[in-house]
């Protein structure tokens, strides 16, 4: 085993000291707070292992980071669990065609729920959104082509990602077939 | 392109709003260093900050990975705001081309100053 650098070592404590209590609060969100505990040291512990090789600058960064994916690497776990523990054995995939699909259909659907996402957008709103990510003008250039500031760009932005993200919420709590009228009233 | 990062699973929403205010703030834009001491001191607020801007900022970043189905995107007719000619462009363009009025003036202008130059020279 390498041996640890002692400053370092000393830093990343000093992080975990001043930090642990808002990461606990933070994944408290997430989590029960026996899993919470869990978490903390997992994460702690995989940081301490790949000290070496971590930025002291990014320390904090790349523990809150490894805490939030454990965790959400259990939440996700407790979901498949749910979801397929009552046919659990009935079915013997070929994992690696089954995986290949599976990847193939999320990307799909993702695009689907996008497209509809920015489609139901305010007309305004979606035309600020489309020259930014999909033309790529700066949002000084559609501030000219539009005859507003650039701050009016920022707020059709922000609106625009906060509708989507709205949207993707609803779609993800429904059937992927079913259509979101609440939101589709309020974006048009 | 998953769809996690949008739903800042276990996070606020308020935060998650938040976050996405910074992003596009941020995004292709210079702040003051007074809105960058505000950014930082928003992030260090909490652990929940840190995801939320991460997440979001990944999520406004792989947005470009939909240009390859912009064909499904619907655009709109936009009119921009009207701006306001400039001062010569319009002087310009009424005086050479369009008001026949104005043609006729310059040529009348024109001979009154040719029959005063012969009446002279006479």
């Amino acid at each position: 085993m390498t041996q640890v650098d002692p400053l370092k070592k000393l830093h990343f404590e000093q992080v975990v000291a001043e930090h642990r209590r808002p990461l606990m609060n933070a994944l408290s969100k997430m989590l029960n707070h026996s899993e919470v505990e869990e978490v903390v040291q997992e994460a702690s512990l995989k940081v301490f292992l790949h000290l070496d090789s971590i930025e002291s600058t990014t320390l904090k960064h790349y523990w809150f980071r490894a805490a939030r994916n454990i965790a959400l690497t259990r939440l996700r776990h407790e979901k498949v669990v749910q979801h397929f523990s009552h046919d659990l054995g009935t079915q013997m995939l070929d994992q690696q065609g089954h995986t290949d699909l599976t990847a193939l259909f999320e990307k799909n659907e993702t695009r689907e729920i996008l497209i509809k996402a920015i489609n139901r957008l305010p007309p305004v709103c979606r035309n600020v959104f489309l020259y930014r990510k999909i033309d790529g003008l700066s949002k000084q250039h559609i501030a000219e082509i539009l005859g507003v500031s650039v701050h009016t760009i920022d707020n059709h932005l922000t609106h625009g990602m906060k509708l989507c993200r709205r949207f993707v919420a609803e779609m993800m709590a429904t059937t992927p077939e079913a259509e979101v009228p609440g939101i589709t009233a309020e974006i048009t | 392109m998953s769809l996690d990062g949008w739903l800042g699973i276990g996070l606020r929403s308020q935060v998650v709003d938040e976050a996405i205010e910074w992003v596009i703030r941020l995004d292709d834009s210079d702040l003051s260093d007074h809105d960058r001491w505000q950014f930082f001191i928003w992030l260090e607020q909490s652990p929940e900050h840190h995801w939320a801007y991460e997440e979001i900022s990944e999520v406004w970043s792989k947005l470009h990975g939909l240009r390859e189905v912009a064909h499904a995107l619907h655009r709109s007719e936009v009119i921009a705001f009207p701006v306001e000619p400039s001062t010569t462009e319009n002087t310009a363009s009424v005086s050479l081309k369009g008001d026949p009025f104005s043609r006729w003036s310059w040529s009348a202008i024109l001979l009154v100053v040719v029959g005063m130059v012969a009446a002279a020279i006479a």
